[in-house]
């Protein structure tokens, strides 16, 4: 059980973004792996908009705009150390996004990061969704 | 390294933020951080819970019920030796997590 109260039931979000995040139609604006806290954290919206982290369990929260309510993001933690173990495919993913940083000149790291963020996200999504069930 | 901050915790321990993850990892981030260090600082002071964080034992998480509705702030410190923290993010919820481990109140060191 929770330490702490949940304040936002998860049937109060809106999840339109998040769909077209997961089909593909919405690519992120943000995807940043933050390394001392572990979490990869991926957004659809301006970085400048205010979340808030909605846990669906200990590993994944979503991220939420509290003005509308819709989901804008995803949060995932423990990122090295649970979810690139546990899925395979988003380890394949991971690792292309690692060759990509060995890109030769900077326009083709800008057109090679631009794709791999998009199928990225689209993959974090996908097994979000199923992980979580929303 | 320069600190952003520093403040005093419950239990008797002292939490520092560096510039550096206060620029580069919380706020930059998340911007709208930029305006909340006070808030994370009055976290820090007066939480109303403290707890060990459910993947990392090296972790402690402080909460404390945000002026803004409907939303908790919530800090991730580092434990490190001679009872002092590190903070290592901080940002805003709506709860905590299921594996979380209570530590304070309910018991005192």
């Amino acid at each position: 059980m929770a330490t702490v109260p949940r304040l936002i039931p998860t049937s109060n979000l809106k999840s339109r973004l998040f769909r077209q995040m997961m089909s593909g139609d919405r690519a992120p604006t943000l995807m940043r792996y933050d390394s001392p806290f572990d979490a990869l954290m991926m957004l659809t919206v301006s970085p400048e908009t205010e979340t808030v982290a909605h846990y669906v369990d200990d590993h994944l929260a979503l991220l939420y705009d509290p003005e509308s309510n819709e989901i804008v993001g995803l949060q995932l933690e423990a990122f090295k150390k649970w979810w690139l173990p546990k899925y395979k495919e988003l380890r394949a993913a991971w690792q292309v996004g690692v060759q990509v940083k060995k890109a030769h000149d900077l326009a083709e790291l800008l057109a090679a990061t631009e794709k791999h963020e998009k199928k990225m996200s689209q993959k974090v999504a996908e097994l979000a969704a199923t992980y979580w069930g929303g | 390294m320069t600190d952003a901050f520093e403040a005093a915790a419950p239990r008797g321990n002292r939490v520092f933020c560096t510039v550096d993850t206060w620029e580069n990892h919380i706020v930059g981030t998340r911007p709208s951080m930029a305006s909340r260090q006070h808030d994370v600082m009055r976290t820090i002071e007066n939480p109303f819970l403290i707890a060990l964080d459910s993947d990392q034992s090296d972790r402690e998480v402080f909460y404390r019920l945000s002026d803004r509705q409907a939303r908790y702030m919530k800090v991730v410190v580092e434990i490190l030796p001679r009872r002092m923290r590190r903070v290592v993010t901080a940002f805003p919820v709506d709860s905590g997590k299921a594996g979380e481990k209570v530590i304070w109140p309910q018991s005192r060191d």
